[in-house]
């Protein structure tokens, strides 16, 4: 049984906090309904006693204290997955938005996944051929590996990411291959640029997009990368597909991340950004890989913008590419 | 056993009351789910637990299981070969279990129970025996005899001994003292947090020998001793951190991935079974114990992972084995210390660490030494421990890195300019430095050669010298040098090409035994007096680099070791054609 609350005691930034609750859950579900009757969607960050603190990733703007409705789901944040998904675009929380019909579950899976056993890996040591040659010369970018990006004023870091995505799938024309996109808090024509390349080479049809644009909410984005993570984990490994996710720009995540880390009063550690930075990413590039006796495979090319590593002047774009892990 | 209630949920932070009768570091079961967790501040009967496992879907109410025993490993025969998770899981065994993502709550033994190991005593019925005598060994890899010792706390009179098949849950042994007899089994049990006991703790007095040249000759690590190194993203931690792994002179080496990536794991698991140790002929594996919790597992279970890996390295080492330990990132170790302080409201130190961070890392590095273990032989063990640590933008006044150096007694500095030239390891040799060398320099003289010291000295100064010449070449250009000056930057060149620079990734280079590195530099520092020689007698340093002396010199490293009498002939070349030079 879903208990419905109307007792939200205080609201900062994107956080809500809610009294008199019982039965809830760590990172539980959550659905606000705002006195306008809009439903936006949360998630339990702590709970505490009768309280539990929400995150809003729609934001709370129009959040009224006393009027707005809170139900938690019982369940953490999860997803329909399959096979449909394919040439299907979806808003930053795996909702479709292309018009098209609602995605029928093949399985539902949390956002969150599990841990790949380290037990479990194989190393990855397939070459993609990407045609350009500061990858393919001295070093090559191989399936299942990582390939991060850093893009900065003037720098053509959206061409290189359709690139390789684009000669990629030519390359395993004979293989399953996917694309899946993830995109945080880029403009519309960033975001178009992607979807155009990939609507020329034909690969639109082998390709998933999450989409949360500048405009959309900023705290979504902490659940994106996720959703489309747990999309490609179904394409690769029960799917047998080859997948490349492309995750743009983790910059703007990682502020999400600040800014909840900020609402919270957390310690900053560096630039503001929280202390537990680094572990946060990692539950998303960790789930790069190939696994045993399993014939597909998830290939990560993160992009960040620079304004974050500046301290790290000394890794220039050619540089980076090398470092292919 | 009494039952606690969750009260508070965050992150891996759960805190529960109707706790009492609970201690400090006991481990519990949280929830229905039974995820284990630890206590790790506890005030009247409320407890905070860090939980191991993800806590996603827990909530107020749910029960807290006590178990009234500390955080403890199982050490005995199994251990060598494994690959467990922070706190003492099996991944293979998980995996079997649970398929190819960890799931939660899985309990898995650390040790197999149902292996059958040939235990042959070395004492027998009658025999005395106090703490820490071995009692008996069981040959548990092609490398490794693992001996069966009398745990801490006990002595008496052997009453049973059992030699042939058992499992580690059989009796072997019964020790009578007084009334009380005690049934000896081939594992015991040991908590993490508190170091093993030892007899006395000595300085170290011998290298660890690890095949890399830039740590051997210059800034080398005693058996026993303790080393770091704090390097900025990608300049080489992990890869040198392997390589010690691969190629330390140890008996016995743990490696501990501590919050790094996973396919560096897969890394190891993939190549060690199939490298071979330049001692005993046998894959490296037969001697390794890796625990991996890597970046994405859940971050208390990271807290821990330093502390199991220390705790299996002190067992072998009161064997009385010279043991390796390597933890890569200890950064990550301390960024879980300070999330699970930060959740615990404590108030923050520097950059939010928090303010034990120097006490936690000073007597984690205290744990490793040179030691006589406890025993009636008086055996002498040893556990070397070396820390990668991971700076944000490699800046070294990092809390981590600072806490470290206080108490680490070599420091190998990786520099982001060194690796972006690709020269590796990229271990500065202007930085870095090693306590280690006075006490060890005799072991040194005698293994190596009488002159090695006085080599080793030359060539740091001529690297000192030529730091000094770089910067009159930057304000001056290189035209204004002498020729002796000149030819120093010359050879420096080479000490730093043909010497430091060494490739981990070659199947000669990646390993240089001692007397080998003895030789190539005694091959540099002779060219280097000769050449002088020829430079005084006006004889063009262009005319000296033609020489194919030197292009023999810069191939030394990938001479084998089974050709070393190569390096010897080179020498003789070297005479023989500055000679001719000179005599032209
Ligand atoms: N001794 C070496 N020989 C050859 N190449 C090396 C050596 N050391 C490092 N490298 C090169 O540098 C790369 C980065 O090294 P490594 O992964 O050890 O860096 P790191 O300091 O651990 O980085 P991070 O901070 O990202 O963990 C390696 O992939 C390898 O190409
Ligand atoms: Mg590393």
């Amino acid at each position: 049984m879903l208990k419905e609350y109307q007792t939200v005691v205080n609201v900062q930034g994107p956080l809500l906090l809610v009294e008199g609750v019982s039965g809830v859950k760590f990172q539980e579900l959550v659905e606000i309904e705002l006195p306008s009757g809009k439903k936006d969607k949360g998630q339990v960050l702590e709970v505490e006693n009768d309280k539990a603190l929400v995150q809003v990733f729609e934001g709370t703007t129009g959040i009224d204290i006393p009027q707005t409705k809170i139900k938690f789901l019982g369940k953490g944040i999860e997803i329909p997955l399959s096979m449909d998904m394919l040439g299907r675009v979806f808003n930053g929380l795996g909702r479709p938005i292309d018009k098209g019909a609602e995605i029928i579950a093949d399985k539902m899976a949390d956002i969150n996944g599990a841990p790949i056993n380290p037990y479990a890996r194989s190393y990855p040591n397939e070459f993609i051929q990407t045609g350009l040659s500061a990858i393919d010369g001295l070093n090559t970018l191989v399936r299942g590996q990582k390939l991060p990006i850093f893009s900065g004023s003037g720098l053509p870091h959206n061409r290189l990411a359709a690139q390789i995505a684009r000669q990629a799938t030519v390359l395993g024309k004979k293989e399953a291959f996917a694309v899946v996109f993830g995109a945080m808090g880029i403009t519309f024509e960033e975001a178009q640029f992607f979807v155009n390349d990939l609507k020329k080479t034909g690969a639109i049809e082998r390709a998933v997009l999450f989409l949360n644009l500048a405009n959309d909410p900023a705290i979504e984005r902490i659940a994106t990368p996720r959703v489309a993570l747990t999309t490609a984990e179904y394409l690769a490994f029960e799917k047998d597909m080859h997948v490349l996710v492309i995750l743009t720009d983790m910059t703007n995540y990682c502020e999400a991340l600040r800014e909840i880390s900020a609402a919270r009063k957390e310690i900053p550690g560096r630039r503001g950004y929280p202390g537990y930075l680094y572990t946060d990413l990692s539950t998303i590039y960790e789930r790069a890989g190939r696994i045993k006796d399993k014939k597909g495979s998830i290939t990560m090319i993160p992009i960040l913008s620079l304004r974050m590593i500046k301290r790290t002047r000394y890794l220039t774009l050619p540089d980076i590419l090398l470092k292919v892990r | 056993m009494k039952n606690g209630k969750i009260i508070k949920v965050s992150g891996p932070l759960v805190v529960a009351d109707n706790m009492s009768g609970s201690k400090m570091y006991d481990v519990v079961y949280v929830s229905d789910y039974k995820l284990m967790g630890e206590i790790i501040e506890l005030s009247g009967d409320r407890a905070s637990i860090q939980v191991y496992e993800d806590t996603s879907g827990i909530g107020v109410g749910e029960p807290v299981y006590s178990t009234g025993a500390p955080l403890s490993v199982e050490l005995g025969p199994g251990l060598i070969e494994s690959i467990y998770d922070g706190t003492q899981r099996p991944l293979d065994d998980i995996r079997e279990e649970a398929g190819d993502f960890i799931t939660r709550g899985i309990q898995v033994h650390p040790l197999p129970r149902d292996k059958k190991w040939d235990f042959k005593p070395v004492k027998k019925k009658g025999d005395t025996v106090e703490e820490g005598d071995i009692i008996g060994e069981v040959k548990e890899t092609a490398i490794v005899t693992h001996k069966i010792m009398i745990p801490p706390g006990m002595s008496g009179e052997i009453i049973d001994i059992k030699s042939g098949k058992h499992t580690i849950e059989d009796t072997i042994c019964v020790v009578q003292s007084g009334k009380e007899k005690h049934e000896i089994r081939m594992y015991q049990k040991w908590p993490v947090r508190i170091p093993r006991p030892f007899k006395e703790k000595m300085l170290p007095d011998e290298p660890l020998v690890t095949g890399q040249r830039v740590i051997d000759t210059f800034f080398p690590i005693g058996k026993g001793g303790t080393a770091c190194i704090p390097g900025p993203f990608g300049s080489g931690k992990t890869v040198t951190q392997h390589q010690l792994a691969k190629w330390a002179d140890a008996d016995v080496v743990i490696y501990v991935g501590c919050g790094e990536r996973g396919n560096e794991m897969t890394d190891v698991l993939q190549e060690f079974p199939e490298l071979k140790d330049p001692k005993s002929g046998q894959p490296l594996m037969k001697r390794t114990v890796l625990i991996a919790n890597t970046s994405n597992m859940p971050v208390a279970a990271r807290e821990a992972s330093v502390y199991t890996g220390i705790t299996i390295a002190e067992y072998f080492r009161d064997m009385g084995y010279s043991v390796a330990l390597m933890a890569d990132s200890t950064s990550r170790w301390a960024e879980a210390m300070r999330e699970i302080s930060g959740r615990l409201e404590e108030m923050p130190g520097e950059e939010g660490y928090p303010a034990y961070l120097g006490s936690r890392v000073a007597s984690f590095y205290e744990r490793a030494g040179r030691i006589i273990a406890l025993g009636s032989d008086n055996r002498e063990g040893a556990l070397s421990v070396v820390g990668a640590v991971s700076p944000p933008g490699g800046d070294l006044s990092d809390p981590v890195v600072q806490a470290t150096l206080r108490v680490v007694k070599v420091f190998w500095s990786l520099q982001a300019d060194l690796a972006y030239r690709r020269h590796f390891p990229a271990i500065s040799w202007l930085n870095s430095y090693s306590l280690y060398f006075e006490n060890i320099k005799g072991v040194l003289k005698k293994k190596v050669g009488e002159d090695f010291i006085n080599l080793r000295a030359d060539a740091m100064k001529l690297l000192e010298k030529e730091a000094e010449l770089e910067e009159i070449v930057r304000l001056v250009g290189a035209d204004t040098l002498s020729l002796p000056d000149q030819l120093i930057l010359e050879v420096a060149r080479s000490i730093k090409e043909d010497f430091l620079h060494q490739n981990a990734f070659h199947e000669v280079d990646t390993y240089t035994s001692l007397e080998k590195q003895y030789l190539m530099l005694k091959n540099i520092l002779f060219f280097y007096e000769r050449a002088k020689e020829a430079i005084s007698k006006d004889i063009h340093i262009k005319t000296i680099r033609e020489l194919p002396i030197v292009e023999k010199i810069s191939r030394m490293r990938y001479i084998t070791e089974s050709k070393i009498g190569d390096l010897k002939k080179l020498h003789d070349e070297i005479d023989k054609e500055i000679t001719h030079l000179i005599n032209k």
